[in-house]
C-alpha cells in the first residue's frame, strides 16, 4: 500500500515539474507573460465586480438620467450612457458576462463533443463516418456564420446565443479528439488491457479518457477569444444578450445609434473586447509556439 | 483529375442538400406564425386562413418540402413575409453590392497581408517580425462591428473626410442615375463613363472596404507566415543553399513555389470570414447588401428570407472550397498521386 | 600536418546551441583534417553531431546553433570568418558541396530535374547561353550515369526512383565543379542493391573529377570499404582517427572497440552482439573529463578529472584517452 502512495506521490511530483517547465517556457514570451496577466486581472475583475465598480446599481442598469451622455471625466472615466448610466460600470459588470457565457460555452461544446469523439474514435467503422461526415457540414462554414443562422431560428436571447455557438463549435473538438483517441487506442498498454480481457468501458473511462482530455482543453483555451468574439457578434446584431444586460456586444449595439454625439460610449466597451481577446489569442499563440516541436529548440 | 473534381462536386452538393433539409425543417419546427405575420397583427382568423392556404401551410410537412425543393431548382426562394416580394428577387438586387465589398477587401487583405506575412516569416524573430505578428494578432482580436464604428468616428464625424453610411449619395442618384448593366455598381458606372458616380461609390465603400480588410489582413499575413516557416525548415531549401543558390531565388522561387497552394485556401478562408462579416457590419454602413437584409430580417424573423441569405452564403463557401481543393491538387506531387499520370 | 596537403582542416572547433533549457555543447573537435583526393569517413551513432559537422562546415547552422570559437581552413582560408553572401557566392556548390539522406526531401517536389540542375549551374557560370546551359545540364546527368537524361530532366523528382531521386541530388551537387564534396549518410534511406550503385558511383567520381570526400556514415562496414581513413565520432567529440585497417584491426579507444565488436559478423553468428552500457551523454550536461567516462569499463578516477589530450599514438592515428596515454608515454612525447 505505501508503495503504491510512493508511486503516486513520484508520478504527481513529475506532473508538477512537467508543469513547472511548461509554465516556464510559456512565460519565456513577455506578451505571453502580459497576456496572461491580463486575463488574471480580469477574472479577478469579473469576480469582484460589484466591488471594483464605481456604480454598481448603474452597472446592473439602475437609470441615472440627470447626467445623460457625459464625456469622459474624472467622475465617469469612461464617461455615461443615454440613460446616465457609468460605462465604466456597465463594461466591468460586462466581463462578467463574457467570460461567463464563453466559457460555459465552450463546457457545452465539449460536453457534446466528447462522447461523439470517444465514440467515432474508439468505435471507428459506420458510427465514425457517419459522425465525420456530420462534422465536415460544419467545417464547411466559418462559425459565425452557423451561430447567425442558429440563434436566429432560436429566436434572440443570450442562452440560445450560448446554444448556437456551442452547436458551431463542437465539430472542431469531435475531429481533435477522435484523433487523438485513434492513436492512444494503438498504444501497447491499450492493446495489453485488450488482451487481458479488460471491459471495453474500463478501457475507455480509465485510459483513453484521461490522455485525450489535455490537447482538447488547450484548444479549448485557444478558442476562448473567438467564443468571446462571437458571442458579442451575435449581441450586437441583436441575437443575444437582450437589454438592459450589460453585454459588451449588445452595449455597442445600442451605442450606434449616438456616435455622432457620444463617440466614448462604443469606443470604451469595444476597447474592453479588444483587450479581451487579444490577452486569451497572444496566450492561445504562446500555447502554440510551446507545442510545436519545431519552435521549442528556439 | 477529373475523377477528384467531381467527388468534390459530389460532397459540395451533399452538404447544400443537408442545409437545404435542416433548415427548412428547423423553420418548421420554431413556432414562428409565418400566416399571421404574412396578414398582419390585426388580421382576423379567417384572414390568417387563407393565409396558410396561400404559402401552402395548409399540407402535410412532406408535400411542402417536395414542393420547396422544388421551388428552390427553379431558383424560387419563396416570398418574404416581410416585404412581400420574391426573396429571389431581393437577393438578387443585393448580392452584387456585397461581392463588390467582399472581392476588393480580400484583393486588398491579400495584397498587403501576403508580403506581410512572407516578410515575417524571412526575417524571424527580428524586431519587424515581432511587430508584424503583433499586428495581425491585434486586427483579429478587434470585433469589427467596433472597427466600423471606430472608422466611422474618426473618418466621418470627426474628420469629415468620408462619408458615414450609404452606397451612394441621395441626390446624385436622382441627378445621375446609374445604368443597371451587370447589377455591379462600380462597374456599371465604369462601363458607362460615369465617373462623378464612380468616385461617390468609391467614397462610400472606402470605410467598409478597410473593416472587412482588417480581419483578412490578420489572417493572411499569419497563415502565410505560418505556411512558409515551413517550408524554409524544408530539406530541399537547405540542399538549395548548400548548393550556393542566391537566398533571393531560395526564397521568392523555390520556397514560394511551394506555398502558392496552401495560399489559396487561405484566400478561400480569408473570403469565408469577410463575406460572413458583411452580415454584422453592413447595416452598421446602411449598405444595401445581404448583410443589412439578413439583419432585417433576423429580427422579424422572416425565415424565407434568412434561408435565401443562408443558402447564397452556403453555395459561395462550397465554391470557394471547391476552387481551393482544384488549385492545392494543381500541384505536381498530388496530381501524381490522384491521377496515375 | 602540413596545410597545404589539406583540403580542410577544422582546428578548435566549438559548436553550441541556445535551447530553452540551457547551453547544449554539440560539437568540440581538437583537430581533424581532410587530404586532398582522400575519402575520409565520419563515423558516429546518430545524435553524435555528424550532420551538424557537415552544416557547420557549410555555414548553414539553424537559427540557434552558433560557433563558440575555432577555425575551419579551406585551403588555408577560414570559413568561419566569411559573411554568408560570400560563402554562398564562392564556396558553397563551388568549392564544397553536400549530399543528403532523403534524396526525395532534398529536392524541391515543385521543380523538374532541369530547373533544378540549371539553376546551379547557371548561379556559378553566369552568362551561359539556353543551348549551352541545355548541353551541361545533360553532361551531368550522362555523369551520374542516368539513362536517358533528355527524358529525365523533364521529369518532377516523385516521378523517379529513390535511386535515381540521389542521381539527380549527386549532379546538382556537381554541377559547378566543387572540389570537396560532404556525403551525409547518401546511401541511408536506399535499398542494399542500389546503395552499392550509388557508391560505386561516389568512389569514381571521386577519382574521375579529383574530389576530395567527407564520407558520414553510422555504418563502420560500409565506410570501411569506401574510405582510407576514417574518425570515431561521439557525442560531438573525436575520439581517435586512424587509417582504415589500423582503426578495424587494432583499434585503441574503448568506445571504437565496443562499436566494432557490435557489428554482427559471419563468426559472431549464433552469439549475443554486445550492447554498451549506459546512456549517451546529455548534450545540455556534459562530463569535465573524458566524454566516454560513465561507459567505459576501463573507468578509473582520473578520468572524470581531466578531459584526456587528442595525440597521436602512432604517426597518423590519433587518440582521446587517458588509459593508452600512460600505456605509450613515448608517443605521448611525440606529440609536443
Amino acid at each position: 500500500m505505501s508503495k503504491n502512495k510512493n508511486i503516486f506521490l513520484i508520478k504527481l511530483k513529475r506532473r508538477l515539474e512537467a508543469l513547472w517547465v511548461f509554465i516556464k517556457l510559456l512565460l519565456k514570451n513577455k506578451l505571453t507573460g502580459i497576456a496572461f496577466i491580463t486575463i488574471v486581472l480580469l477574472t479577478v475583475t469579473a469576480i469582484f465586480a460589484p466591488w471594483i465598480s464605481p456604480y454598481p446599481d448603474q452597472g446592473q442598469g439602475q437609470v441615472n438620467l440627470e447626467e445623460k451622455f457625459q464625456p469622459p471625466s474624472t467622475k465617469h472615466i469612461f464617461g455615461t450612457d443615454e440613460l446616465g448610466r457609468d460605462i465604466l460600470s456597465r463594461v466591468i459588470f460586462g466581463t462578467r458576462i463574457s467570460l461567463v457565457i464563453s466559457t460555459i460555452t465552450i463546457v457545452l461544446a465539449l460536453v457534446i463533443a466528447l462522447p461523439l469523439g470517444l465514440l467515432a474514435g474508439y468505435h471507428g467503422g459506420m458510427v465514425d463516418e457517419i459522425i465525420m461526415r456530420i462534422t465536415d457540414v460544419f467545417l464547411s462554414f466559418p462559425p459565425l456564420m452557423i451561430a447567425i443562422v442558429i440563434a436566429s431560428f432560436l429566436g434572440p436571447s443570450l442562452t440560445n446565443a450560448v446554444i448556437a455557438i456551442a452547436v458551431a463549435w463542437w465539430p472542431w473538438y469531435t475531429r481533435i479528439i477522435r484523433a487523438q483517441v485513434m492513436s492512444i487506442r494503438e498504444k501497447p498498454f491499450v492493446k495489453a488491457s485488450n488482451c487481458i480481457g479488460t471491459n471495453k468501458w474500463v478501457i475507455l473511462l480509465s485510459h483513453i479518457l484521461p490522455n485525450t482530455i489535455s490537447p482538447v482543453i488547450i484548444q479549448a483555451s485557444m478558442d476562448m477569444g473567438g467564443v468571446i468574439l462571437t458571442a458579442a457578434s451575435l449581441s450586437f446584431i441583436g441575437l443575444g444578450a437582450q437589454a438592459p444586460t450589460p453585454e459588451w456586444g449588445l452595449i455597442i449595439s445600442t451605442a450606434r445609434t449616438y456616435i455622432i454625439d457620444a463617440w466614448w460610449y462604443s469606443a470604451f466597451p469595444g476597447l474592453m473586447i479588444f483587450i479581451t481577446v487579444l490577452s486569451f489569442n497572444l496566450l492561445g499563440d504562446g500555447f502554440r509556439e510551446v507545442f510545436d516541436p519545431r519552435t521549442r529548440v528556439r | 483529375m477529373w475523377k477528384f473534381i467531381i467527388r468534390r462536386v459530389a460532397i459540395g452538393i451533399f452538404i447544400l442538400f443537408v442545409v437545404v433539409s435542416t433548415t427548412f425543417f428547423f423553420s418548421r419546427i420554431v413556432p414562428s406564425e409565418p400566416a399571421q405575420k404574412w396578414v398582419g397583427a390585426h388580421a382576423t382568423e379567417e384572414q390568417i386562413e387563407a393565409a396558410k392556404i396561400e404559402l401552402g401551410l395548409d399540407k402535410p410537412l412532406y408535400s411542402q418540402y417536395i414542393k420547396y425543393l422544388g421551388d428552390l431548382l427553379k431558383g424560387d426562394f419563396g416570398m418574404s413575409i416581410v416585404s412581400h416580394r420574391p426573396v429571389s428577387l431581393e437577393l438578387k438586387n443585393a448580392i452584387p453590392n456585397t461581392l463588390e465589398l467582399v472581392i476588393l477587401s480580400v484583393i486588398l487583405a491579400f495584397a498587403i497581408g501576403l508580403p506581410i506575412g512572407v516578410y515575417s516569416a524571412i526575417h524571424e524573430n527580428t524586431i519587424f517580425d515581432h511587430l508584424g505578428r503583433f499586428i495581425s494578432v491585434g486586427v483579429i482580436s478587434m470585433p469589427t462591428f467596433w472597427v466600423a464604428l471606430m472608422l466611422q468616428i474618426i473618418f466621418s464625424t470627426k474628420l469629415g473626410l468620408l462619408p458615414l453610411t450609404g452606397q451612394m449619395d441621395t441626390i446624385l442618384k436622382l441627378t445621375n442615375p446609374l445604368d443597371k448593366i451587370t447589377g455591379f455598381a462600380m462597374l456599371d458606372s465604369v462601363i458607362t463613363g460615369n465617373w462623378r458616380v464612380f468616385k461617390d461609390l468609391i467614397l462610400h465603400a472606402i470605410l467598409p472596404i478597410l473593416t472587412l480588410m482588417s480581419y483578412s489582413l490578420g489572417l493572411t499575413s499569419r497563415m502565410t507566415r505560418s505556411i512558409l516557416l515551413e517550408v524554409l525548415n524544408e530539406d530541399y531549401i537547405r540542399a538549395s543553399r548548400a548548393y550556393g543558390i542566391k537566398e533571393r531565388i531560395v526564397i521568392w522561387k523555390y520556397a514560394i513555389k511551394n506555398v502558392l497552394g496552401t495560399v489559396t485556401t487561405v484566400l478561400a478562408l480569408s473570403a469565408g470570414y469577410a463575406l460572413v462579416n458583411t452580415f454584422v457590419i453592413e447595416a452598421v454602413f446602411s449598405w444595401p447588401g445581404i448583410g443589412s437584409y439578413i439583419s432585417r430580417s433576423v429580427i422579424n424573423l422572416d425565415y424565407p428570407a434568412i434561408i435565401g441569405v443562408t443558402l447564397f452564403a452556403s453555395v459561395s463557401y462550397i465554391i470557394l472550397n471547391l476552387i481551393a481543393d482544384i488549385i492545392v491538387a494543381l500541384d505536381p506531387r498530388i496530381r501524381f498521386v490522384k491521377g496515375g499520370d | 600536418m602540413n596545410s597545404k596537403d589539406n583540403v580542410l582542416e577544422i582546428k578548435d572547433l566549438k559548436v553550441d546551441a541556445h535551447t530553452v533549457m540551457g547551453t547544449a555543447e554539440l560539437l568540440n573537435i581538437k583537430h581533424l583534417e581532410i587530404k586532398t583526393g582522400e575519402i575520409f569517413g565520419i563515423i558516429g551513432e546518430s545524435g553524435a553531431g555528424k550532420s551538424l559537422l557537415a552544416l557547420t562546415i557549410l555555414g548553414l547552422l539553424p537559427k540557434n546553433v552558433y560557433v563558440k570559437n575555432g577555425q575551419i581552413l579551406y585551403k588555408g582560408e577560414d570559413l568561419l570568418k566569411k559573411s554568408q553572401e560570400e560563402l554562398s557566392q564562392r564556396i558553397r556548390g563551388k568549392g564544397i558541396t553536400m549530399i543528403f539522406q532523403d534524396p526525395m526531401a532534398s529536392l524541391n517536389p515543385v521543380f523538374t530535374v532541369y530547373d533544378q540542375v540549371s539553376q546551379v549551374i547557371s548561379r556559378h557560370n553566369p552568362g551561359l547561353s539556353k543551348k549551352q546551359l541545355y548541353d551541361r545540364v545533360i553532361e551531368m546527368l550522362e555523369l551520374v550515369k542516368l539513362s536517358d537524361p533528355e527524358n529525365t530532366m523533364k521529369k518532377y523528382p516523385h516521378e523517379l526512383s529513390g535511386g535515381m531521386r540521389q542521381r539527380v541530388l549527386i549532379s546538382m551537387a556537381l554541377s559547378a565543379k566543387a572540389d570537396l564534396l560532404i556525403s551525409d549518410e547518401a546511401t541511408r534511406a536506399l535499398d542494399v542493391t542500389i546503395q552499392a550503385g550509388i557508391l560505386k558511383l561516389l568512389e569514381e567520381l571521386a577519382e574521375k573529377l579529383g574530389l576530395s570526400t567527407l564520407f558520414i556514415s553510422s555504418n563502420m562496414a560500409l565506410a570501411s570499404t569506401v574510405c582510407q581513413r576514417l574518425g570515431i565520432l561521439y557525442a560531438g567529440e573525436v575520439l581517435e582517427i586512424g587509417r582504415v585497417e589500423e582503426i578495424i584491426r587494432n583499434p585503441r579507444h574503448v568506445y571504437t572497440r565496443s562499436f566494432l565488436s557490435s557489428l554482427p559478423t559471419v563468426e559472431k553468428k549464433g552469439k549475443p552482439l554486445p550492447i554498451i552500457k549506459g546512456i549517451y551523454p546529455d548534450p545540455l550536461n556534459k562530463a569535465k573529463g573524458c566524454i566516454f567516462a560513465d561507459r567505459c569499463p576501463d573507468y578509473s578516477a582520473e578520468c572524470s578529472q581531466n578531459k584526456p589530450t587528442y595525440h597521436e599514438v602512432i604517426p597518423g592515428h590519433f587518440l582521446a584517452c587517458i588509459k593508452e596515454e600512460k600505456h605509450k608515454p613515448s608517443s605521448d612525447n611525440d606529440m609536443d
